[in-house]
């Protein structure tokens, strides 16, 4: 057990399992819990120390993710988002954490949540020992808890409490506006904070060996330019450290302070290992417009949160080095990345697939994959409807080919017709598909006009399809 | 060391023709062509470069715009370099059509935004050099303003702007600052033939900067029946110093 100074009186600061057992609690008397137990351990705490080697244990996990941060008075925050395939899946992931730090002899409550308000609470308060939180499922997780688990003042708690709100799902279906009046800000960015709805930064552990830049600034400055400037001597410091060290930067992270103690953190990726001061700058100066400074930033801090060796090339010309196209284009890639997403910049790469819509998959534009040869045998639409349109062929010919056909209101006589070319479903995919059958037209329209219809089903047999027309697409 | 300098050079010579540019639209590549005869001629070689066109459907196809696409896709195929595509929506463009209009779909960047940035987004990747050109499928609409600054940002850096235009009411938007303005449909088959035979294509140059709308009436052949005469010349080698071989006009009339 230990105990700490409370200014009034000796009060215990923490206890043991077999001293909670007898009845020992945080907060009271010293003299009442020896009376508790007779011949109880108690030595001095030291909060001090104890914060530092909460830092340690805090940067001790970086090997788990890139972010962690110490969430004093007795927990880590570890930012996993992208990290779980490499310990195979979540529930892989948090039984090694749990493996390691219990062979140090930490006993531990874990819990993996979307947001670090939901992960604080769950930990502490949770009904299981390990929590995981399914994605979207954090409101419903949070729910059942008391409100206590919200990290809020002690005296807001007995509030709440006193008004009838015990636990965090009283709270969310509440009108907002009066309970903010009665206790502040605070409750209600709690409670956002827990279910997303606004961010919380954490700040980050630094590891030892970090490459970050750090400038503050003698006046707060808020307007674009003046933070343009500022990101360039920034990134001018980091990246003569990469080309020192013969190292690029895969992931950088900005974060402005701003005069009223938030943080806004800014990051960046990279598709490749860049150390050239022009790209990352032109990266995160494109990012300024999300930086929102208030009433000014007064520091500014930009860390390489992720970087890898570079593969130099010995034998570039300067102007190479300076402008090549190959640069420019990395660079655009990586803007376009940032500024949409990653997921949403690809390049089309052949599948194989008889089914048009399967044949073809959305591959990163960095993986520089063979030219497709073309094994296409066939003529394809350009475009292709997604999902195929529905239509109604009024009349058909004994082959099968649509004559007459409703589409975009209106009639359209068909002239002539080149099919069927038959589509098997792939049944090594799926059982469904074992039969199906498509049915494939071109029919050109007395306009001039092609379309690419299909008849689910090959027309006799009616465990092929159901015999329904669809528009595919057009030529 | 002989091979590196050459590459300086040549990377010297590139440069040099990037920055005049700016200053003398005239050169050698200045225009891209169509593959089309008649309307390369009318534009004296093509479609220019660094510049921004706008291209509608017809018909059926005014929202799809599968003609107006392949158009554009014949266009790029003739050129080198990579292409941007950005779409607002899901990007429903199909490798094995883009490899029949011989544009390889390994050469394409494709991009999907937010609707509300796809106008900024359009300009920021006009402003790049790295790029060939940029397609975009323009659902929103184009303010006379926004067209200018896309025409100034394809100006600065000689990326070529292609805006594809669904029109869903079939109302033709109203005018822009883009070079050119085309309607790609299709046109009524001449022949009474019910087997399918050449593609009937009525190209329309609705606006150009200087001149005089214009239409014409192409058949390409051999689409259906026989993919490989469409295909494949284009594909792997520029044939922009060659008209493609089937390459007819059926006729030419003034609008």
């Amino acid at each position: 057990m230990l105990h700490e100074h409370d200014g009034r009186r000796p009060v215990v600061m923490a206890a043991d399992v077999m001293a909670r057992q007898a009845g020992v609690r945080p907060g009271m008397a010293l003299a009442h819990a020896r009376s508790l137990i007779a011949g109880l351990a108690a030595f001095e705490g030291d909060r001090k120390a104890d914060e530092a080697a909460l830092e340690r244990l805090a940067a001790w996990c970086l090997w788990l993710c890139p972010l962690t941060s110490a969430d004093p008075p007795d927990g880590v925050w570890c930012d996993t988002s992208g990290c779980a395939h490499l310990y195979d899946g979540e529930d892989a992931m948090l039984a090694i954490v749990r493996e390691r730090l219990e062979a140090l002899g930490y006993h531990i409550r874990l819990a993996l949540a979307d947001t670090p308000g939901t992960a604080h609470a769950l930990a502490r308060f949770g009904r299981e020992r390990d929590t995981l939180v399914p994605s979207r499922g954090t409101a419903a997780a949070l729910d059942p808890l008391p409100v206590a688990a919200l990290r809020l003042p002690a005296e807001t708690c007995e509030g709440l409490i006193r008004l009838g709100f015990t636990r965090i799902g009283d709270l969310r279906r509440t009108a907002r506006a009066p309970l903010a009046r009665r206790f502040g800000d605070l409750l209600m960015r709690r409670l956002d904070e827990a279910l997303g709805v606004r961010p919380e930064p954490i700040r980050p552990v630094i590891p030892p060996d970090a490459i970050r830049a750090q400038r503050q600034m003698l006046e707060p400055i808020g307007t674009a330019e003046a933070l343009a400037v500022v990101i360039g001597e920034l990134v001018d410091e980091i990246s003569e450290i990469l080309r020192q060290r013969g190292q690029g930067a895969r992931q950088l992270e900005l974060v402005c302070e701003r005069v009223d103690g938030t943080l806004q953190p800014v990051r960046v990726g990279t598709a490749s290992p860049v150390d050239q001061p022009a790209h990352l700058r032109r990266l995160l100066q494109e990012r300024i417009a999300v930086i929102e400074p208030g009433f000014g930033i007064e520091v500014m801090t930009l860390t390489v949160s992720h970087h890898e060796a570079r593969q130099t090339t010995g034998d570039q010309t300067v102007l190479e080095r300076g402008q090549a196209g190959g640069g420019d284009l990395a660079c655009l890639v990586d803007r376009l990345c940032n500024r949409v997403g990653a997921s949403r910049v690809f390049r089309l790469t052949p599948r194989a697939s008889q089914i048009p819509e399967r044949a073809q998959a959305q591959s990163p534009v960095t993986q520089e994959a063979a030219e497709p040869t073309s094994t296409f045998s066939f003529v394809r639409p350009i475009r292709l409807l997604d999902p195929p349109k529905p239509l109604r062929v009024e009349a058909g010919t004994e082959s099968g080919a649509p004559q007459r056909f409703v589409w975009d209101g209106r009639t359209h006589r068909v002239r002539g017709a080149d099919g069927p070319e038959r589509i098997q479903g792939e049944w090594w995919l799926s059982d469904s598909e074992f039969h199906a059958a498509r049915d494939y037209w071109i029919t050109e329209t007395e306009d001039g006009e092609r379309f690419w219809l299909y008849r689910q089903g090959d027309g006799t047999h009616s465990w092929t399809g159901d015999g329904a027309w669809f528009l595919h697409g057009l030529f | 060391m002989a091979g590196r300098t050459a590459d300086t050079l040549a990377l010297l010579r590139d440069e040099i023709r990037r920055m005049e540019r700016h200053h003398a639209a005239a050169g050698v590549d200045a225009y891209l062509p169509t593959g089309f005869t008649a309307p390369d001629e009318r534009l004296g070689g093509g479609l220019s470069r660094g510049r921004v066109h706008e291209f509608l459907g017809a018909g059926c196809d005014r929202v799809l715009l599968a003609r107006p696409t392949r158009f554009v896709a014949r266009v790029l195929a003739r050129t080198p370099g990579r292409v941007v595509w950005l779409a607002a929506h899901h990007l429903n463009l199909h490798a094995a059509g883009l490899q029949g209009a011989g544009l390889a779909p390994g050469r394409l960047i494709c991009v999907q935004s937010e609707t509300r940035d796809l106008l900024p987004l359009c300009e920021d990747i006009l402003r790049e050099r790295g790029v060939m050109a940029l397609v975009c499928d323009l659902c929103v609409p184009l303010s006379l303003i926004a067209s200018r600054r896309l025409q100034l940002a394809a100006e600065s850096s000689g990326t070529t702007g292609f805006l594809l235009r669904p029109a869903p009411n079939g109302a033709i938007p109203p005018p822009s600052a883009c070079e050119t303005r085309w309607r790609i449909g299709a046109a009524r088959p001449v022949s009474l033939n019910s087997v399918i035979g050449p593609e009937h294509w009525r190209i329309e140059l609705l606006r150009s900067r200087d001149g005089r709308p214009f239409t014409w009436t192409y058949g390409l052949p051999g689409h259906a029946t026989d993919p490989l005469d469409l295909v494949s010349p284009v594909a792997h080698r520029s044939v922009a110093s060659s008209p493609p071989a089937g390459d007819h006009r059926d006729g030419i009339c003034a609008a």
